[in-house]
């Protein structure tokens, strides 16, 4: 991988993990009435820790090399462990989606990817500004 | 790209509450319909949601679903009013089961729920916008 490219590795794979977390809040609001759904969610931390390793949780994904020709690919980003919410108050219908968790959660995911990109284009404009010092 | 699966999973959401919202609007339109389409009484009607796997990313995102619409099984209201031509030889007349405390309630809850998603819709439409902006 080229030098720049590992720039923007960490920031990738933690833009990447915010996208699917904010489909996971998404899906524990859609589901707000549903009798027995089960409000899901994964810890950031541990899901960026695995992707930085390069190890899915449910075993690596990389492909392996069985014969001459074969190419080394890079292996898909798997998604990671999923683990239900601790329910604060319980309902009748078996439901343990809590309103005002899931829309902090959402509020706050939507804030760090924000950042995240704001992050990117820093990265950008001093890669740029490193170019083109050298031309003048 | 993962956030387009939101938009998915929110509008199968929408579509779930308008049908709930659809499901309270005839039940509080009927509920003195004592002569419905079959010579009974009309039956209050309540839909059941669903979780419903959306999209590729399989266990991320769960969508909502109407599995389908019941009818309510508590008995009909008997009302005593002699003079009416649909009453018994008990002179009761039997009006339908519709609770209209309980479908006042499910409408405000239709509707907040509703708005949730949209916000949630909202929510990733910025931070799809912003991935756009990278670089600008």
């Amino acid at each position: 991988m080229s030098s720049i490219a590992k720039n923007f590795e960490v920031y990738s794979k933690a833009l990447d993990l915010r996208s699917q977390r904010h489909q996971v809040l998404a899906s524990n609001i859609a589901n707000a009435d549903t009798p027995n759904y089960k409000a899901r969610d994964f810890d950031f931390r541990t899901a960026m820790q695995h992707a930085l390793g390069g190890k899915e949780v449910g075993g690596s994904l990389a492909m392996s090399l069985t014969a001459r020709g074969h190419q080394q690919g890079g292996g898909a980003n798997g998604s990671p462990a999923l683990q239900y919410r601790t329910e604060y108050q319980s309902a009748v219908d078996g439901n343990t989606v809590d309103m005002d968790v899931e829309r902090t959660q959402i509020a706050d995911n939507a804030l760090q990817y924000q950042v995240l990109t704001q992050l990117i284009s820093n990265k950008f404009q001093g890669l740029r500004s490193a170019m083109a010092s050298s031309q003048s | 790209m993962s956030l387009f699966n939101v938009f998915q999973v929110s509008s199968s959401a929408m579509t779930a509450q308008s049908m709930r919202l659809n499901a309270v609007a005839s039940n509080l339109a009927n509920a003195d319909s004592i002569v419905s389409s079959d010579g009974k009484p009309y039956r209050a009607k309540q839909v059941v949601f669903e979780a419903t796997p959306m999209g590729a990313n399989g266990d991320l995102s769960k969508g909502v679903r109407v599995r389908q619409v019941v009818e309510d099984a508590s008995p009909a209201r008997m009302v005593y009013d002699p003079k009416n031509p649909a009453a018994d030889e008990k002179g009761y007349v039997a009006f339908p089961n519709v609770n209209v405390v309980e479908e006042m309630t499910n409408m405000i809850s239709a509707s907040r729920s509703y708005q949730t998603n949209v916000e949630v819709m909202n929510t990733a439409k910025t931070m799809m916008l912003r991935t756009l902006q990278i670089g600008q």
